[in-house]
């Protein structure tokens, strides 16, 4: 029986670990849980997790998971109440919020004013600009193509052009000097329009050594306005997170209560409900800017669960409800430190790029403050069709010295054989002195690129691991089995 | 159920030192001879293969055989005492290993001599490789690399039962029966030696180095005025996309043997020959204690079990008929977890020692039992008491026990084998699947000494009846050359250079060598016995 | 002849020899020069193995895909891949070789031309197709290569062994390939 009136039954379109995660909450809440899912998709954990999986169809198995209509047209046959978007996908689809409501169905989301609002980088840094929030100087290309590259010049180097319609990074661009700056603005627009078929650019003065800090922001539809403290993700790989911890690290307390009213004051003036994210670029001089607002759940969101011990996935099932959110910003609070990494299927020894295989062996590190939200499972095949990551191993200790110490353990006790993954990689950042020290900043995995790279193996360590191999190599083993007595036991013997 | 060997070896003794320094002389000469065989070749030659890209051929093998397997080499000084020592290992390398987990013979022409041109005694050796293969059902990899039959001792090598014709004689015996061979073609080969790969089951030729051609273009020339390069006239192309006289076409000798192994793999290996067996376990004795064993002086006399004792299994060994026919020692034992019935001699045959040993032989053929002879013999006992005994015809009974055996026979030379007791002892012609000898080795119709003295008294008597006497000098003189042909061929080179034998091994290698060559022998199966009319 | 593997884009020679009978089998390993016994057994879980390795004992999953070797050692995971001595052979011919000629493997007429001089081809990428006694054969590309000359244009007649298209052997996508 479900706990939250209305909610009986949520479709989840999305896939992956958080199709897992999100059916984790339906069940634990008595509601019934459905799930999308492509054929590739149909033997998956995320569809072993719900109580109905049903086909979805589209020319690849991203396009599938991005119609729509065939998603509302599922929810609707078989009478589920909501549909959870997860991240990614349709998540950030203002359209299809918009249809899912009309279809007379739950939104767990923000509304689709809020979304459209948003979800536009420049129209988003207009709304907080007009509030007083900081923001980097800017320049956006639709005020006045012609100008741009002047106007882009004028707020100093180096510059960051990106996407005006982007996210996770694609097509961004560091520019140092007005010379490069015509070539890069032509490369920003074509990615622009091959990644989000939206051709606008934008300008801003690119912070040196900065940090990335994100607060959670928890709101319902009754004016509350939470904030669950802020996230540091600060250490990335060409734009993209690969370690987010909270609290941040190094953050005096009056910087974090700062920021994080901040988080509450947009959210606020932007009449925002459900569950969003804040992001910042905070600049080693203690400045801080705002980057962009996330309206949908965030991948790294477990470890804001572990430290304040509240379900984002269920707050947002009781804000999509109607439900007055029994919090109170006084008594949410911080609980040591947590830890997420993510593990992606990619070589970082050869420029993070992506790797394929099969799961062969999958064996998750278990133990006390040790939680995994994975989707996959052994016997799997991991293609280049979706995201490289493949799950994230979330750490919860008393401290960060603690959490750190616990996540390299993790790490190295967590085997995922048949593909290459940056799990030792990240095992390395986090046993980096920097890094144990906390100064992270978005810079951290090229500034210590040396440092980080794979130690070349010792020769007893190869013999180990070629021994290993060999004695596992059919082929090898047969023939040595083929030689036979007594010429077997004679060894290399001459006359 | 047997029981370990009791040695009485002192290894402190003086005598036991005095041997060991002189067969330690003695290995030290063999190896440096083998090392002077297998790898000592003039630089022009060398350089004229490292021109053509040429593998050194016992590199060629090294490559061939399975990673991690012995390697058991026949005849490695054959040749040695002819041809002014030119034809190193006579030629062509020839042994028993394994390849893709199957016991095969290679046989390898060696080009760094005269271009891999076969001798009288390579085309011997070629023969005796083929006839163990037949005898054994050894399927055969033969690397061809020869420039064909030397044309200056043509008449010794071309025409008689078992010359050159033997080769593809054999060739031709051993498909019929099912036996498959290969060969990887390296160089030329021209006439006669065309035969060797268009009688392989499979080939592989080497594409630029590779040449198969009945008439090379020298000849093609004279005989038909027809001008052509080898290449053309019988390439790796040709054959392998023309002709099909060859199967596959390599890029390098590497790449060439790969794929000889590669087809190796493809052969159904046979069932063997079932005997007793058991778990293989090293001699309880150190096999390097033959060196103080084995005396000094042919003239002295040891015994036999202390060898045996250091050659099979645990040191166990059940020994037959121990109180009787006392000078031939019989008994049981394993070898590398093989049975075998070991016959070795512990002085001169008697009349109750060649019953006792055909006894033996006649148990261990019903009994299905390899034999292993270990021969230091002198002869068969001589004098009027045995005669009257009729040793003749209790040695024929030996003989021909040991003649018609029907389980496979392995002789190893360790120390005289002289006369008869050759014969009875399974000595060349009674047709043993393998025979070793030890460095130490002497061989003849008779010593040399006695040899010596009974030409010296023949003439002394004659020139008696003549009503004269010789001086000592003159004896002398009529003894000394005698003295010196005897000795020199009746050495255990000049035996394995004529190939008397298959090789002659260190001592300490006898249980190996002997442990492949029965292992060898079990892939023809051992049919009932038989036998003749003994003359009881 | 021992059998090559590669780790971390080197590569390894592994010798095996058999030491011991039957009763007290063992395989010694020469690994780059070193001889040591080796030993590997599984262990209490899936994928789990114990090494042993000259006495010392090393905890460890493999998993073993065709002939790629996942070895999860000492919290690091290693991927060694093991080679055919002879497809190796051959590749280092094809690369070192260079060029090649495709030829007609027997009479017949070009169907269509698949590909232009320049292109560069993926192993197994069709080439031509041609039409001999009324049966139409894909010629594919054996190796990944850049076609340096067509030969024929589709209606053209050819006899057996006319050269068809000309390559030159790629490097870059050789190794790929087999990784895949």
């Amino acid at each position: 029986m479900s706990q939250i009136p209305g909610i009986g039954k949520v479709l989840i379109a999305n896939r992956g670990e958080i199709a897992v995660r999100i059916a984790r909450t339906l069940t634990r809440l008595g509601i019934a849980s459905a799930l999308v899912a492509h054929a590739e998709d149909e033997d998956s954990p995320a569809a072993r997790s719900v109580d109905e999986v049903h086909r979805i169809e589209g020319t690849t198995p991203v396009a599938s998971y991005l119609d729509g209509a065939q998603v509302i047209g599922i929810a609707k046959r078989i009478g589920a109440d909501a549909i959870h978007p997860g991240y990614g996908f349709l998540s950030e689809n203002a359209d299809f919020a918009e249809a899912v409501i009309a279809a007379g169905l739950r939104w767990i989301g923000p509304s689709p004013k809020s979304m459209r609002m948003l979800g536009d980088k420049i129209e988003a840094r207009r709304f907080v600009a007009k509030l007083g929030v900081p923001l980097t100087p800017s320049a956006s290309e639709e005020d006045d193509p012609k100008s741009f590259p002047a106007r882009a010049a004028k707020n100093g180097f180096p510059l960051l052009i990106k996407a005006s319609a982007g996210g996770g990074g694609k097509g961004m661009q560091i520019v140092r000097d007005a010379d490069a700056l015509p070539q890069a603005i032509l490369l920003a627009r074509s990615a622009a329009g091959r990644y989000f078929k939206d051709e606008r650019i934008y300008a801003e003065r690119y912070v040196e050594s900065p940090r990335h800090i994100e607060v959670q922001i928890l709101a319902d539809t009754h004016g509350q306005v939470f904030h669950l403290f802020e996230r540091d993700c600060s250490i990335q790989r060409r734009f993209q997170k690969l370690i987010e911890e909270t609290p941040a690290p190094g953050l005096s307390p009056a910087l974090r209560s700062s920021i994080c009213e901040r988080a509450v004051q947009i959210a606020r003036a932007a009449d925002y409900h459900n569950a969003g994210t804040v992001e910042f670029i905070l600049a080693p001089n203690g400045e801080y800017y705002f980057l962009e607002m996330n309206t949908r759940l965030q991948v790294e969101h477990p470890v804001t669960e572990l430290v304040t011990g509240i379900d984002l996935v269920e707050q947002q099932l009781r804000v999509a409800a109607g439900e007055k959110l029994a919090l109170r910003q006084e008594t949410i609070r911080v609980d040591g430190a947590a830890i997420e990494c993510r593990l992606c299927a990619e070589d970082a020894d050869h420029d993070f790029r992506p790797a394929t295989g099969e799961l062969l062996v999958f064996r998750p590190a278990e133990g006390p403050g040790i939680r995994f939200d994975g989707g996959i499972a052994e016997g799997q095949r991991i293609t280049t069709a979706f995201d490289p990551m493949l799950a994230k191993l979330i750490v919860h200790a008393v401290d960060r010295k603690s959490a750190t110490l616990l996540a390299i353990r993790a790490l190295e006790e967590t085997v995922i054989l048949g593909c290459t993954t940056n799990s030792s990689f990240l095992a390395r950042v986090l046993a980096h002195p920097e890094f144990q020290a906390g100064r992270v900043e978005t810079g951290f995995i090229p500034a210590h690129a040396d440092s980080l790279a794979a130690p070349p193996l010792e020769d007893a360590e190869r013999r180990v691991l070629l021994a290993a191999a060999a004695l596992s190599n059919r082929d090898f083993l047969e023939r040595v089995h083929a030689v036979p007595e007594p010429f077997g036991s004679m060894g290399a013997w001459r006359n | 159920m047997m029981r370990r060997i009791e040695s009485r070896v002192d290894r402190h003794a003086p005598l036991y030192q005095r041997f060991r320094a002189a067969n330690l002389a003695r290995i030290d000469e063999f190896r440096r001879r083998q090392s002077d065989a297998r790898f000592t070749r003039p630089q022009r030659d060398l350089d004229r293969l490292a021109h053509h890209g040429k593998l050194f051929v016992r590199d060629r093998i090294e490559r061939l055989l399975d990673p991690g397997t012995p390697f058991l080499e026949l005849s490695s000084l054959a040749a040695n005492s002819e041809y002014d020592g030119e034809s190193k290992s006579a030629s062509v390398v020839t042994g028993i290993g394994i390849v893709a987990g199957r016991e095969v013979i290679v046989r390898a022409d060696d080009p760094s001599i005269k271009g891999g041109a076969w001798y009288p005694l390579t085309v011997k050796k070629n023969v005796r490789c083929l006839d163990i293969a037949i005898e054994n059902r050894l399927p055969v990899v033969h690397m061809c690399d020869s420039a064909g039959g030397f044309l200056p001792l043509q008449s010794q090598l071309f025409a008689d039962r078992v010359s050159a014709g033997r080769i593809f004689r054999n060739q031709s015996i051993l498909s019929q029966m099912g036996v498959p061979q290969l060969s990887l073609v390296f160089g030329h080969c021209t006439a006669g030696g065309a035969y060797i790969p268009s009688l392989s089951d499979y080939s592989v030729i080497l594409r630029g180095n590779g040449g198969i051609f009945l008439g090379g273009p020298p000849l093609v020339k004279a005989a038909t005025g027809e001008i052509v390069d080898a290449n053309t006239l019988g390439g790796a192309d040709v054959h392998t996309r023309v002709s099909g006289v060859a199967d596959y076409a390599a890029d390098s000798e590497e790449e060439a043997i790969l794929l000889g192994r590669e087809i190796v793999a493809q052969w159904t290996r046979g069932e063997k020959t079932r005997i007793e067996s058991r778990e293989p376990e090293p001699p309880a004795y150190d096999p390097a204690e033959l060196y103080g064993i084995i005396p000094d002086d042919i003239k002295i006399q040891f015994d036999m079990r202390e060898v045996i004792a250091r050659i099979v299994d645990g040191s166990y060994f059940h020994e037959y008929q121990p109180d009787y026919g006392t000078t031939l020692v019989c008994g049981y034992a394993f070898i590398w977890g093989q049975k075998v019935g070991i016959l070795a001699n512990n002085g001169v045959l008697f009349n109750d020692s060649s019953l006792k040993g055909a006894h033996f032989i006649e148990l261990c053929n019903q009994n299905r039992t390899p034999l292993v002879f270990l021969q230091n013999i002198t002869g068969f006992m001589v004098g009027r008491e045995y005669e009257a005994r009729g040793i003749c015809k209790d040695g024929a009974k030996f003989i021909m026990a040991q003649s018609c055996s029907v389980v496979p026979k392995f002789t190893v030379m360790v120390n005289g084998s002289f006369g008869a007791g050759n014969y009875g002892m399974c000595g060349r012609a009674y047709d043993g699947r393998f025979i070793f000898s030890w460095p130490n080795h002497q061989i003849g119709i008779m010593g040399a000494e006695q040899a010596a003295n009974t030409l010296a008294d023949v003439k002394i008597r004659q020139l008696e009846r003549a009503g004269k006497t010789l001086a000592a000098e003159e004896i002398e003189a009529i003894r000394r050359p005698v003295l010196e042909s005897f000795e020199r061929e009746s050495t255990a080179y000049y035996a394995t250079s004529q190939l008397w034998d298959d090789g002659i091994i260190d001592p300490v290698d006898t249980r190996n060598a002997l442990g492949i060559a029965i292992s060898a022998s079990l892939h023809t199966p051992i049919e009932r016995p038989s036998y003749g009319v003994l003359r009881l | 002849m021992g059998y090559d593997f590669s780790l971390e884009d080197r590569d390894a020679r592994v010798t095996p020899a058999r030491t011991g009978a039957a009763l007290d089998f063992g395989i010694e390993l020469e690994i780059d020069g070193r001889t040591l016994r080796a030993a590997l057994e599984p262990g209490t879980s899936d994928g789990e193995f114990i090494l042993t390795l000259d006495g010392q004992r090393e905890r460890l999953f493999v998993a073993t895909r065709h002939d790629v070797h996942f070895v999860h050692w000492r919290g690091r995971s290693h991927r060694i891949e093991a080679w055919n001595a002879l497809d190796r052979i051959r590749q280092a011919a094809i690369l070192a070789g260079g060029a090649e000629e495709v030829r007609a493997p027997m009479p017949g007429v070009v169907v269509s031309v698949a590909v232009e001089n320049g292109a560069e081809v993926a192993r197994g990428a069709l080439l031509l197709t041609i039409e001999s006694m009324k049966l139409q054969t894909a010629i594919t590309a054996t190796h990944a290569a850049r076609v340096t000359e067509v030969c024929v244009a589709a209606g053209d007649h050819f006899d057996q062994g006319s050269p068809l298209i000309r390559l030159e052997a790629l490097a870059a996508h050789a190794g790929e390939e087999r990784k895949s």
